[in-house]
């Protein structure tokens, strides 16, 4: 029966395609172990975070209390195959012993004041923020990335698919 | 002078790295630009090396840069490399060293 679904289609680049036009998914490669949306505590430098949250990645307020409304600004997602596969082989290159690919579909319900929206730079297709659409607390931010970790599905041998 | 718009703490580690690995041509072109494929090659394949270091001083407890562990930064540098070589025309190079077939 496998062998014949598999004739259906002519390569699995064509299988891929296909499930790239259903599910118009968002993934994040990360080592075994890191949270799928949440960075380890960084006090200084460009890495700094706030409770998990890199504040290179979100635009916030001067007090750093709130995060304010950027659609070019946010977590960083791919849906884009080769930005996948060259994210996990340098992972791999580094010798992280394990990568998980965490994935979500961009349909699924997002908390409210939450969206994906595409990078506009034309070079980058297939690249995703999850922005805020309205000011909202770092802290609600926080408990909104925690909500969508605990809803992403994760592939952990994701090197037979990249 | 090449510039990192979206993640500028890429170009803080790959001057770390170019210094700590002895690759003086590197920081010439973080200064000067890259200015043909010779070059981008030759980028794209000391920023390949540059991950590998990366997990060798996270492995070994080293700090750089405040941290002993930066890999987490991997899709940043991905996300920079990628499209500093596209705006150039030699976005093929990148993923061809990630291909494993320009190590």
């Amino acid at each position: 029966m496998e062998e014949n679904f598999a004739h259906q289609f002519k390569s699995f680049d064509d299988l891929q395609k296909i499930i790239e036009q259903l599910t118009k998914f968002a993934a994040r490669p990360v080592g075994r172990g890191s949270h799928p949306t949440l960075y380890p505590q960084t006090d200084e430098g460009p890495y700094r975070t706030i409770e998990g949250v890199r504040v290179i990645d979100y635009k916030l307020s001067a007090d750093e209390k709130w995060v304010l409304p950027d659609d070019q600004r946010g977590l960083s997602f791919s849906s884009n195959w080769k930005e996948l596969k060259r994210v996990y082989r340098l992972f791999a290159r580094s010798k992280k012993s394990n990568i998980d690919v965490y994935w979500v579909l961009q349909g699924a319900d997002l908390p409210q004041n939450m969206k994906f929206v595409e990078d506009k730079d034309p070079k980058k297709k297939g690249h995703y923020f999850l922005t805020v659409t309205e000011s909202m607390s770092i802290y609600k931010l926080v408990q909104n990335l925690k909500w969508i970790a605990d809803r992403m599905a994760v592939i952990k041998n994701a090197e037979r698919a990249l | 002078m090449i510039q990192f718009n979206r993640y500028p703490h890429v170009k803080d580690l790959i001057t770390h790295y170019a210094k700590d690995m002895n690759e003086p041509s590197i920081l010439l072109m973080l200064e000067q630009g890259i200015n043909n494929e010779q070059e981008a090659t030759a980028f794209a394949q000391f920023v390949w090396q540059m991950v590998g270091q990366m997990g060798v001083d996270s492995e070994n407890g080293v700090s750089v840069l405040g941290r002993t562990d930066n890999t987490d930064t991997i899709p940043d540098i991905d996300y920079e490399i990628s499209l500093q070589l596209a705006n150039l025309g030699f976005e093929e190079i990148w993923n061809k060293i990630c291909d494993g077939e320009q190590d």
